[in-house]
């Protein structure tokens, strides 16, 4: 097979461009992986295996995947002890109470405590609980995340801008093709007033991978 | 002990963690919903899968990112299964290439 076309678009991450809503602009050269891309979907219509049609409807079903449906399990736990029990019992069946539905085989939820920090990886692949969070982050799929997070995951977290201080345990979970992590992290002081919905709003996507903790609005 | 493969890469040395965001572009995002299409059909399953990605092209494992290792690993099965033709497939891949357009592909 011949690997030798893509020349420079092999990076790990970041090539500067914008998502877009249908498809590249006919101005943005066809990479070698886009073209082998395309003929393998062309040719797996003609066979008959796949349609077009089937292909559209499986992206819509990938594109409600995101960082906010994790958000809103997060705020729930947060509001709701009785749902927080459920959802470290069983993450993917306490997702269904919200509607949503994870299409991963298992689904554990690692609930972070003043006394324990937990951080997810895959440092074989890239396994990531993509529908309920949708695509993991760049850096999540990077080589170099991979490696480290096992081995030196409090020097990862400090250049992540997560200072964990010495008495609190750091514990790496490497996730793999039949078990994805979502961690559940602390509800932040001075939040008492927050609707869930506000709740939610401060969990980002790094938060429920344990790069990053939720912040009091006010802090 | 046995040797590392080739996607093992806990606790080796590493350098910086890139932090830019990576956004998929439509290809890349029609390219996993043909993968999660063929594998919700039982056309291959996730050890077959798994496999394929331990067992990919060590050169290529190191030069090429996420998306193009999946394009390639499902394109492997697709072959191994006698589902594809690789020669078809490089052959409809360069005229592709030499008309340079998104056009007339499904």
């Amino acid at each position: 097979m011949d690997h030798e076309h893509d020349g420079h678009e092999h990076h790990e991450h970041g090539r500067g461009l914008p998502p877009h809503p249908t498809r590249e602009d006919d101005d943005v050269a066809l990479t070698y992986g886009e073209a082998r891309y395309l003929a393998l979907k062309s040719l797996l219509i003609e066979k008959g295996l796949v349609t077009a049609d089937e292909i559209r409807r499986r992206l819509e079903i990938n594109e409600r995947g995101n960082p906010q449906q994790g958000a809103r399990m997060v705020a729930r736990a947060w509001v709701d002890p009785a749902f927080k029990a459920r959802m470290l019992a069983d993450a993917k069946e306490a997702a269904k109470e919200l509607g949503l539905e994870v299409t991963e085989a298992k689904l554990v939820a690692m609930e972070n405590t003043p006394a324990c920090h937990n951080l997810i990886v895959c440092t074989l692949c890239s396994c990531y609980p993509r529908s309920l969070l949708g695509e993991p982050p760049a850096w999540y799929v990077s080589k170099a995340y991979r490696s480290r997070a096992v081995r030196e995951p409090r020097k990862v977290l400090r250049e992540f801008g997560l200072d964990i201080p010495e008495t609190v345990e750091v514990r790496v979970h490497d996730s793999n093709a039949d078990l994805r992590y979502i961690v559940l992290p602390m509800r932040p002081a001075g939040t008492e007033g927050l609707s869930e919905e506000e709740l939610a709003a401060l969990v980002t996507r790094d938060c429920l991978v344990g790069a990053a903790v939720p912040r009091s609005p006010n802090a | 002990m046995a040797e590392r493969l080739i996607t093992d890469l806990g606790g080796l040395p590493a350098g910086a963690i890139p932090r830019e965001e990576y956004h998929m572009v439509f290809w890349e995002k029609q390219m996993i919903a043909t993968f999660n299409l063929l594998w919700d059909k039982g056309i291959f399953n996730l050890d077959e899968f798994r496999r394929m990605v331990e067992s990919i092209d060590a050169e290529l494992y190191k030069t090429s990112n996420f998306y193009r290792r999946r394009l390639d690993g499902m394109i492997d099965l697709l072959v191994e299964k006698g589902l594809l033709d690789p020669a078809e497939l490089e052959a409809r891949t360069q005229r592709i290439l030499q008309e340079g357009t998104r056009d007339h592909v499904p």
